[in-house]
Protein backbone atom coordinates (compact mmCIF):
# COMPACT_ATOMS: atom_id res chain seq x y z
CA UNK A 1 0.00 0.00 0.00
CA UNK A 2 1.45 3.34 -0.70
CA UNK A 3 1.84 5.93 1.06
CA UNK A 4 -1.12 8.27 -0.29
CA UNK A 5 -3.04 5.86 0.02
CA UNK A 6 -2.60 4.87 3.38
CA UNK A 7 -3.71 8.20 4.21
CA UNK A 8 -6.79 8.31 2.45
CA UNK A 9 -7.95 5.35 3.50
CA UNK A 10 -8.16 6.11 7.20
CA UNK A 11 -11.73 6.99 6.72
CA UNK A 12 -13.93 4.11 6.61
CA UNK A 13 -17.35 5.59 4.66
CA UNK A 14 -17.55 9.32 3.48
CA UNK A 15 -15.55 12.11 1.39
CA UNK A 16 -12.00 13.61 0.99
CA UNK A 17 -12.23 17.07 -0.44
CA UNK A 18 -8.53 17.50 -1.62
CA UNK A 19 -6.88 20.48 -3.54
CA UNK A 20 -8.69 23.08 -1.82
CA UNK A 21 -6.61 26.15 -2.23
CA UNK A 22 -5.00 26.81 1.12
CA UNK A 23 -6.18 29.52 2.30
CA UNK A 24 -9.88 28.53 1.41
CA UNK A 25 -9.69 25.44 3.51
CA UNK A 26 -11.80 26.27 6.22
CA UNK A 27 -14.46 28.51 3.96
CA UNK A 28 -15.55 25.21 2.88
CA UNK A 29 -16.53 23.72 6.37
CA UNK A 30 -18.36 27.12 6.65
CA UNK A 31 -20.10 26.46 3.03
CA UNK A 32 -21.28 22.81 3.75
CA UNK A 33 -22.31 23.90 6.81
CA UNK A 34 -20.01 20.73 8.62
CA UNK A 35 -20.35 20.83 12.57
CA UNK A 36 -21.22 18.09 13.81
CA UNK A 37 -19.84 15.63 11.20
CA UNK A 38 -16.60 13.68 12.21
CA UNK A 39 -13.83 15.83 10.43
CA UNK A 40 -10.25 15.27 9.27
CA UNK A 41 -8.84 18.85 8.42
CA UNK A 42 -5.68 19.23 6.71
CA UNK A 43 -4.09 22.35 5.74
CA UNK A 44 -0.57 23.96 4.76
CA UNK A 45 -0.06 20.24 2.61
CA UNK A 46 2.47 20.73 0.15
CA UNK A 47 0.89 20.51 -3.75
CA UNK A 48 2.10 20.79 -7.21
CA UNK A 49 -0.45 22.29 -8.41
CA UNK A 50 -1.63 24.86 -5.89
CA UNK A 51 1.84 25.35 -3.69
CA UNK A 52 -0.05 24.87 -0.30
CA UNK A 53 -3.17 23.09 -0.29
CA UNK A 54 -6.33 22.47 2.10
CA UNK A 55 -7.76 18.58 2.17
CA UNK A 56 -10.98 17.66 4.12
CA UNK A 57 -12.09 14.23 5.47
CA UNK A 58 -15.82 13.87 6.23
CA UNK A 59 -16.99 10.58 7.27
CA UNK A 60 -20.25 9.24 6.33
CA UNK A 61 -21.01 11.53 3.99
CA UNK A 62 -22.08 12.50 0.20
CA UNK A 63 -21.91 15.71 -1.25
CA UNK A 64 -24.90 16.17 -3.24
CA UNK A 65 -24.86 18.28 -6.82
CA UNK A 66 -25.67 21.47 -5.11
CA UNK A 67 -22.85 21.19 -2.54
CA UNK A 68 -20.70 20.21 -5.29
CA UNK A 69 -21.22 23.19 -7.23
CA UNK A 70 -20.62 25.27 -3.83
CA UNK A 71 -17.45 23.60 -3.12
CA UNK A 72 -16.45 24.62 -6.98
CA UNK A 73 -17.00 27.67 -6.26
CA UNK A 74 -14.61 28.49 -3.53
CA UNK A 75 -12.24 25.54 -4.40
CA UNK A 76 -12.28 24.72 -8.19
CA UNK A 77 -9.39 22.87 -8.38
CA UNK A 78 -10.40 20.40 -5.93
CA UNK A 79 -10.91 16.87 -6.50
CA UNK A 80 -13.37 14.65 -4.59
CA UNK A 81 -12.99 10.89 -3.59
CA UNK A 82 -15.98 8.90 -2.18
CA UNK A 83 -14.16 6.15 0.12
CA UNK A 84 -16.77 2.91 0.75
CA UNK A 85 -15.21 0.31 3.54
CA UNK A 86 -11.20 2.13 3.27
CA UNK A 87 -11.42 1.91 -0.59
CA UNK A 88 -11.46 4.65 -3.08
CA UNK A 89 -14.87 3.98 -4.65
CA UNK A 90 -15.45 7.05 -6.93
CA UNK A 91 -12.40 10.50 -7.03
CA UNK A 92 -13.09 12.51 -9.61
CA UNK A 93 -12.48 16.28 -10.50
CA UNK A 94 -15.56 19.14 -9.90
CA UNK A 95 -17.06 19.89 -13.19
CA UNK A 96 -16.69 23.85 -12.46
CA UNK A 97 -20.11 24.80 -14.01
CA UNK A 98 -21.34 27.40 -16.27
CA UNK A 99 -23.61 28.41 -14.30
CA UNK A 100 -24.08 28.90 -10.54
CA UNK A 101 -27.79 28.94 -9.42
CA UNK A 102 -28.51 30.10 -5.63
CA UNK A 103 -25.11 29.52 -4.37
CA UNK A 104 -23.82 32.90 -3.54
CA UNK A 105 -25.48 36.02 -3.25
CA UNK A 106 -24.29 38.74 -5.73
CA UNK A 107 -22.56 41.81 -4.42
CA UNK A 108 -24.92 44.51 -5.60
CA UNK A 109 -27.08 45.49 -3.32
CA UNK A 110 -29.38 47.28 -5.61
CA UNK A 111 -29.71 44.14 -7.37
CA UNK A 112 -33.15 42.56 -7.96
CA UNK A 113 -32.22 39.27 -6.18
CA UNK A 114 -31.02 41.22 -3.09
CA UNK A 115 -34.64 43.26 -2.93
CA UNK A 116 -37.46 40.79 -4.30
CA UNK A 117 -37.54 36.92 -3.67
CA UNK A 118 -35.41 35.80 -6.84
CA UNK A 119 -32.89 33.05 -6.55
CA UNK A 120 -29.32 34.28 -7.45
CA UNK A 121 -27.78 33.27 -11.12
CA UNK A 122 -24.50 33.76 -12.11
CA UNK A 123 -22.78 32.79 -15.62
CA UNK A 124 -19.13 31.85 -15.58
CA UNK A 125 -17.09 34.04 -17.16
CA UNK A 126 -14.05 32.34 -16.36
CA UNK A 127 -12.75 29.65 -14.19
CA UNK A 128 -9.53 30.72 -13.27
CA UNK A 129 -9.41 33.64 -11.94
CA UNK A 130 -13.36 32.81 -10.84
CA UNK A 131 -15.19 35.77 -12.88
CA UNK A 132 -18.93 35.68 -12.91
CA UNK A 133 -22.09 37.73 -14.07
CA UNK A 134 -24.92 38.11 -12.52
CA UNK A 135 -27.67 37.27 -14.82
CA UNK A 136 -29.56 39.81 -13.50
CA UNK A 137 -28.07 42.98 -12.33
CA UNK A 138 -25.43 42.16 -15.37
CA UNK A 139 -22.87 43.30 -12.39
CA UNK A 140 -19.09 41.00 -13.01
CA UNK A 141 -17.34 39.46 -9.91
CA UNK A 142 -14.42 37.59 -9.14
CA UNK A 143 -14.78 34.96 -6.38
CA UNK A 144 -15.37 37.18 -3.17
CA UNK A 145 -19.18 36.79 -3.25
CA UNK A 146 -20.68 35.88 -0.13
CA UNK A 147 -22.07 32.12 -0.63
CA UNK A 148 -25.80 31.50 0.73
CA UNK B 1 -36.17 38.07 -38.81
CA UNK B 2 -38.79 36.94 -36.29
CA UNK B 3 -38.89 39.12 -33.18
CA UNK B 4 -42.18 37.60 -32.12
CA UNK B 5 -42.77 37.47 -28.33
CA UNK B 6 -39.02 38.49 -27.74
CA UNK B 7 -38.54 40.24 -24.73
CA UNK B 8 -36.22 43.89 -24.88
CA UNK B 9 -34.29 43.93 -21.72
CA UNK B 10 -30.16 44.10 -22.88
CA UNK B 11 -28.59 45.95 -25.78
CA UNK B 12 -26.68 42.82 -25.24
CA UNK B 13 -29.36 40.51 -26.19
CA UNK B 14 -29.22 41.86 -29.81
CA UNK B 15 -26.82 40.53 -32.30
CA UNK B 16 -25.68 43.28 -34.84
CA UNK B 17 -27.84 42.54 -37.45
CA UNK B 18 -30.82 42.00 -35.02
CA UNK B 19 -30.10 46.20 -34.20
CA UNK B 20 -29.92 47.04 -37.97
CA UNK B 21 -33.37 45.42 -38.44
CA UNK B 22 -34.97 46.75 -35.93
CA UNK B 23 -33.28 50.61 -37.05
CA UNK B 24 -34.62 49.77 -40.44
CA UNK B 25 -37.91 49.12 -39.20
CA UNK B 26 -37.40 52.40 -37.16
CA UNK B 27 -36.69 54.23 -40.55
CA UNK B 28 -40.00 52.82 -41.70
CA UNK B 29 -42.25 53.86 -38.77
CA UNK B 30 -41.18 57.36 -39.77
CA UNK B 31 -41.48 57.71 -43.33
CA UNK B 32 -44.81 55.23 -43.69
CA UNK B 33 -46.56 54.77 -40.46
CA UNK B 34 -49.78 53.04 -40.52
CA UNK B 35 -52.18 51.41 -37.60
CA UNK B 36 -50.09 48.16 -37.10
CA UNK B 37 -51.24 48.01 -33.75
CA UNK B 38 -55.30 48.31 -33.51
CA UNK B 39 -56.46 46.38 -30.80
CA UNK B 40 -53.59 45.77 -29.03
CA UNK B 41 -52.99 46.87 -25.30
CA UNK B 42 -49.88 48.16 -23.37
CA UNK B 43 -49.18 48.13 -19.81
CA UNK B 44 -46.73 50.85 -18.48
CA UNK B 45 -46.11 49.82 -15.17
CA UNK B 46 -43.28 52.81 -13.89
CA UNK B 47 -42.14 51.68 -10.43
CA UNK B 48 -40.07 54.39 -10.63
CA UNK B 49 -41.53 57.38 -12.18
CA UNK B 50 -40.16 58.57 -15.31
CA UNK B 51 -42.53 61.29 -16.92
CA UNK B 52 -40.26 61.21 -20.56
CA UNK B 53 -39.36 57.76 -21.24
CA UNK B 54 -42.91 56.96 -20.37
CA UNK B 55 -44.53 59.57 -22.94
CA UNK B 56 -42.56 58.59 -25.71
CA UNK B 57 -43.84 54.90 -24.90
CA UNK B 58 -47.25 55.82 -24.98
CA UNK B 59 -47.27 57.98 -28.06
CA UNK B 60 -45.78 55.36 -29.52
CA UNK B 61 -48.19 52.62 -28.76
CA UNK B 62 -50.78 55.12 -29.62
CA UNK B 63 -50.07 56.64 -32.85
CA UNK B 64 -49.96 53.04 -34.12
CA UNK B 65 -53.37 52.50 -33.33
CA UNK B 66 -52.94 50.82 -29.54
CA UNK B 67 -54.16 51.30 -26.45
CA UNK B 68 -52.18 51.97 -23.33
CA UNK B 69 -52.75 51.38 -19.27
CA UNK B 70 -50.50 51.35 -16.49
CA UNK B 71 -49.17 53.44 -13.79
CA UNK B 72 -46.55 56.10 -13.59
CA UNK B 73 -46.36 56.50 -10.21
CA UNK B 74 -44.88 54.13 -7.42
CA UNK B 75 -47.39 55.07 -4.74
CA UNK B 76 -50.01 53.92 -6.24
CA UNK B 77 -48.63 50.26 -6.93
CA UNK B 78 -49.01 47.16 -5.12
CA UNK B 79 -45.36 47.20 -3.87
CA UNK B 80 -46.47 49.66 -1.60
CA UNK B 81 -48.91 46.79 -0.38
CA UNK B 82 -45.99 44.57 -0.38
CA UNK B 83 -46.52 42.16 -3.70
CA UNK B 84 -43.76 41.35 -4.79
CA UNK B 85 -42.88 42.06 -8.18
CA UNK B 86 -43.00 38.60 -9.93
CA UNK B 87 -47.09 38.24 -8.74
CA UNK B 88 -47.55 42.18 -10.43
CA UNK B 89 -46.02 41.01 -13.51
CA UNK B 90 -48.54 37.34 -13.38
CA UNK B 91 -51.11 39.60 -13.20
CA UNK B 92 -50.61 42.54 -14.83
CA UNK B 93 -49.91 39.95 -17.80
CA UNK B 94 -53.27 38.32 -18.08
CA UNK B 95 -54.67 41.92 -19.30
CA UNK B 96 -52.15 43.44 -21.88
CA UNK B 97 -50.08 42.03 -24.98
CA UNK B 98 -47.13 43.64 -23.81
CA UNK B 99 -45.57 45.30 -20.46
CA UNK B 100 -43.12 48.64 -20.81
CA UNK B 101 -41.65 48.43 -17.28
CA UNK B 102 -39.32 50.85 -15.04
CA UNK B 103 -37.84 49.58 -11.47
CA UNK B 104 -35.75 50.81 -9.72
CA UNK B 105 -33.82 47.57 -8.78
CA UNK B 106 -30.86 46.49 -10.75
CA UNK B 107 -31.88 43.58 -13.38
CA UNK B 108 -35.46 43.99 -12.53
CA UNK B 109 -36.88 43.63 -16.08
CA UNK B 110 -34.95 40.40 -15.96
CA UNK B 111 -36.76 38.89 -13.22
CA UNK B 112 -40.13 40.39 -14.17
CA UNK B 113 -39.19 38.64 -18.10
CA UNK B 114 -38.62 35.37 -16.38
CA UNK B 115 -42.37 35.38 -15.07
CA UNK B 116 -44.40 36.94 -18.21
CA UNK B 117 -46.29 35.51 -21.01
CA UNK B 118 -46.15 38.88 -22.72
CA UNK B 119 -42.86 40.45 -24.11
CA UNK B 120 -41.63 42.46 -21.48
CA UNK B 121 -39.80 45.85 -22.76
CA UNK B 122 -36.96 47.66 -20.36
CA UNK B 123 -37.55 51.38 -19.52
CA UNK B 124 -34.45 51.09 -17.46
CA UNK B 125 -33.96 48.91 -14.46
CA UNK B 126 -31.92 50.45 -11.38
CA UNK B 127 -28.34 51.52 -12.95
CA UNK B 128 -28.17 48.68 -15.20
CA UNK B 129 -29.82 49.29 -18.64
CA UNK B 130 -32.06 51.26 -20.74
CA UNK B 131 -31.75 49.52 -24.13
CA UNK B 132 -34.83 51.37 -25.82
CA UNK B 133 -32.47 54.51 -24.85
CA UNK B 134 -29.43 52.97 -26.82
CA UNK B 135 -31.49 51.72 -29.92
CA UNK B 136 -32.70 55.57 -29.90
CA UNK B 137 -29.21 57.24 -29.44
CA UNK B 138 -28.33 54.37 -32.44
CA UNK B 139 -31.27 55.37 -34.63
CA UNK B 140 -30.33 59.58 -34.78
CA UNK B 141 -26.62 58.64 -35.23
CA UNK B 142 -27.55 56.87 -38.15
CA UNK B 143 -30.09 59.33 -39.82
CA UNK B 144 -28.17 62.09 -39.04
CA UNK B 145 -25.28 60.83 -40.62
CA UNK B 146 -26.74 58.08 -42.85
CA UNK B 147 -23.91 55.85 -41.61
CA UNK B 148 -21.83 54.57 -38.81
CA UNK B 149 -18.87 53.01 -40.28
CA UNK B 150 -15.96 55.49 -40.03
CA UNK B 151 -17.71 58.32 -37.75
CA UNK B 152 -16.18 60.25 -34.94
CA UNK B 153 -18.33 59.44 -32.03
CA UNK B 154 -17.20 61.86 -28.72
CA UNK B 155 -18.33 60.81 -25.56
CA UNK B 156 -18.35 63.64 -22.77
CA UNK B 157 -19.03 64.28 -18.95
CA UNK B 158 -19.93 61.38 -16.61
CA UNK B 159 -18.95 58.64 -17.93
CA UNK B 160 -18.48 56.52 -15.24
CA UNK B 161 -22.23 56.50 -13.93
CA UNK B 162 -24.21 57.06 -17.17
CA UNK B 163 -25.42 53.69 -18.15
CA UNK B 164 -26.40 55.37 -21.72
CA UNK B 165 -22.69 55.84 -22.77
CA UNK B 166 -21.79 52.10 -21.56
CA UNK B 167 -24.87 50.72 -23.42
CA UNK B 168 -23.54 52.78 -26.12
CA UNK B 169 -20.15 52.40 -26.63
CA UNK B 170 -20.71 48.58 -26.24
CA UNK B 171 -23.51 48.91 -28.99
CA UNK B 172 -21.08 50.91 -30.99
CA UNK B 173 -18.67 48.61 -31.21
CA UNK B 174 -20.42 46.59 -33.72
CA UNK B 175 -19.16 48.87 -36.14
CA UNK B 176 -16.29 50.86 -37.23
CA UNK B 177 -16.62 53.59 -35.21
CA UNK B 178 -13.70 55.41 -33.39
CA UNK B 179 -14.96 56.31 -29.64
CA UNK B 180 -13.66 59.54 -27.82
CA UNK B 181 -14.43 59.60 -24.00
CA UNK B 182 -13.44 62.77 -22.61
CA UNK B 183 -14.19 62.99 -18.39
CA UNK B 184 -12.42 63.88 -15.57
CA UNK B 185 -9.76 61.64 -13.65
CA UNK B 186 -13.10 60.12 -11.10
CA UNK B 187 -15.51 59.85 -14.10
CA UNK B 188 -13.64 57.96 -16.65
CA UNK B 189 -15.41 54.91 -18.57
CA UNK B 190 -15.47 52.14 -16.58
CA UNK B 191 -13.38 48.88 -17.28
CA UNK B 192 -15.57 46.43 -18.38
CA UNK B 193 -16.40 48.67 -21.35
CA UNK B 194 -13.00 49.37 -22.29
CA UNK B 195 -12.09 45.69 -21.75
CA UNK B 196 -15.01 45.26 -24.19
CA UNK B 197 -13.77 48.00 -26.47
CA UNK B 198 -10.28 46.28 -26.96
CA UNK B 199 -11.66 42.99 -27.58
CA UNK B 200 -13.49 43.68 -30.37
CA UNK B 201 -10.37 46.03 -31.60
CA UNK B 202 -12.15 49.43 -31.12
CA UNK B 203 -10.11 52.03 -31.78
CA UNK B 204 -11.25 54.67 -28.84
CA UNK B 205 -8.72 57.54 -27.01
CA UNK B 206 -9.72 58.45 -23.17
CA UNK B 207 -8.57 62.20 -22.42
CA UNK B 208 -9.56 64.96 -19.93
CA UNK B 209 -9.70 67.91 -22.44
CA UNK B 210 -11.91 69.02 -24.02
CA UNK B 211 -10.86 71.02 -26.96
CA UNK B 212 -8.73 69.01 -28.74
CA UNK B 213 -11.69 66.39 -29.68
CA UNK B 214 -13.93 68.93 -30.49
CA UNK B 215 -13.12 69.36 -34.11
CA UNK B 216 -12.93 65.71 -34.76
CA UNK B 217 -16.18 64.83 -33.70
CA UNK B 218 -18.88 63.62 -35.99
CA UNK B 219 -21.18 62.77 -32.89
CA UNK B 220 -20.66 64.69 -29.76
CA UNK B 221 -22.77 62.99 -27.12
CA UNK B 222 -22.94 64.89 -24.21
CA UNK B 223 -24.39 63.54 -20.31
CA UNK B 224 -24.67 65.87 -16.83
CA UNK B 225 -22.05 65.63 -14.43
CA UNK B 226 -24.05 65.30 -11.41
CA UNK B 227 -22.39 66.33 -7.93
CA UNK B 228 -23.32 63.71 -5.64
CA UNK B 229 -21.12 61.72 -7.94
CA UNK B 230 -17.80 62.89 -6.32
CA UNK B 231 -16.47 61.86 -2.84
CA UNK B 232 -15.83 65.44 -1.87
CA UNK B 233 -16.93 69.05 -3.19
CA UNK B 234 -13.66 70.11 -4.27
CA UNK B 235 -13.40 67.96 -7.14
CA UNK B 236 -16.96 68.77 -8.13
CA UNK B 237 -15.75 72.59 -7.94
CA UNK B 238 -13.00 71.81 -10.24
CA UNK B 239 -14.11 70.49 -13.32
CA UNK B 240 -18.18 71.79 -13.01
CA UNK B 241 -17.28 74.38 -15.36
CA UNK B 242 -14.91 72.16 -17.50
CA UNK B 243 -17.52 70.30 -19.56
CA UNK B 244 -20.11 72.52 -20.43
CA UNK B 245 -20.70 72.42 -24.48
CA UNK B 246 -21.10 76.17 -25.40
CA UNK B 247 -22.20 78.24 -28.68
CA UNK B 248 -17.71 79.65 -29.08
CA UNK B 249 -16.58 76.38 -28.65
CA UNK B 250 -18.03 74.87 -31.56
CA UNK B 251 -15.96 77.40 -34.16
CA UNK B 252 -14.10 74.80 -35.69
CA UNK B 253 -16.46 71.41 -35.87
CA UNK B 254 -17.26 69.50 -39.33
CA UNK B 255 -20.19 71.12 -40.60
CA UNK B 256 -22.12 67.89 -40.44
CA UNK B 257 -21.61 67.25 -36.57
CA UNK B 258 -24.51 66.71 -34.22
CA UNK B 259 -24.74 67.18 -30.57
CA UNK B 260 -26.57 64.75 -28.68
CA UNK B 261 -27.90 64.18 -25.18
CA UNK B 262 -30.27 61.68 -23.26
CA UNK B 263 -32.02 64.88 -21.86
CA UNK B 264 -32.94 66.14 -19.42
CA UNK B 265 -29.79 68.95 -19.63
CA UNK B 266 -28.96 71.46 -16.96
CA UNK B 267 -26.32 73.46 -18.19
CA UNK B 268 -24.10 71.08 -19.27
CA UNK B 269 -24.96 72.61 -23.23
CA UNK B 270 -25.92 76.37 -23.21
CA UNK B 271 -29.03 77.84 -24.75
CA UNK B 272 -27.38 79.81 -27.14
CA UNK B 273 -26.07 76.17 -29.24
CA UNK B 274 -29.82 75.49 -29.54
CA UNK B 275 -30.36 77.52 -32.88
CA UNK B 276 -27.04 76.22 -34.22
CA UNK B 277 -27.15 73.59 -36.87
CA UNK B 278 -25.10 71.27 -34.28
CA UNK B 279 -28.04 71.21 -32.06
CA UNK B 280 -29.83 67.61 -32.64
CA UNK B 281 -30.95 66.98 -28.72
CA UNK B 282 -34.46 67.71 -28.98
CA UNK B 283 -34.79 65.64 -32.35
CA UNK B 284 -33.50 62.57 -30.78
CA UNK B 285 -35.99 62.68 -28.36
CA UNK B 286 -38.21 62.61 -30.85
CA UNK B 287 -36.60 59.53 -32.49
CA UNK B 288 -37.70 57.35 -29.58
CA UNK B 289 -41.07 57.52 -31.00
CA UNK B 290 -40.33 55.63 -34.59
CA UNK B 291 -37.88 53.57 -32.04
CA UNK B 292 -40.33 52.49 -30.34
CA UNK B 293 -42.88 51.81 -32.58
CA UNK B 294 -40.28 49.47 -34.32
CA UNK B 295 -39.82 47.32 -31.43
CA UNK B 296 -44.06 47.61 -30.07
CA UNK B 297 -44.66 46.62 -34.22
CA UNK B 298 -41.88 43.95 -34.17
CA UNK B 299 -42.08 41.52 -30.84
CA UNK B 300 -45.89 42.28 -31.26
CA UNK B 301 -45.87 40.13 -34.49
CA UNK B 302 -47.32 43.51 -36.49
CA UNK B 303 -43.87 43.53 -38.70
CA UNK B 304 -41.36 41.06 -39.46
ZN1 LIG C 1 -27.01 40.91 -9.41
Amino acid sequence: MSEKKRSISALKNGTVIDHIKNENTFKILQILNLKDEHLMIGTNLKSKKLGKKGIIKVADKELSKEELNKVSFVAPKATIALIKDYDVKKKFEIDFPKEFVGVAKCGNYNCITNNEPVETHFFTLSQDPIIVKCKYCEKVFSNELEII
Amino acid sequence: MNFKGRDVISIGDFSKDEIIHILKTAKEMESNPKLFLVGKLMGTLFFEPSTRTRLSHEAAMEKLGGAVIGFADPAVTSKKKGETLQDTIKMVDQYVDVIVMRHNHDGAARAAAEVSKVPIINAGDGANQHPTQTLLDLYTIQKSQGKFDGLKIVMIGDLKYGRTVHSLAVALSHFKCEQYFVAPKSLKMPKYVITHLKDKNIKFYETEKMGGVLSKADIIYMTRIQEERFPDRAEYEKVKGVYILSKSKLKNVKKNMKILHPLPRVNEITQDVDNTPYAYYFEQAGNGIPTRQAILALILGAKK
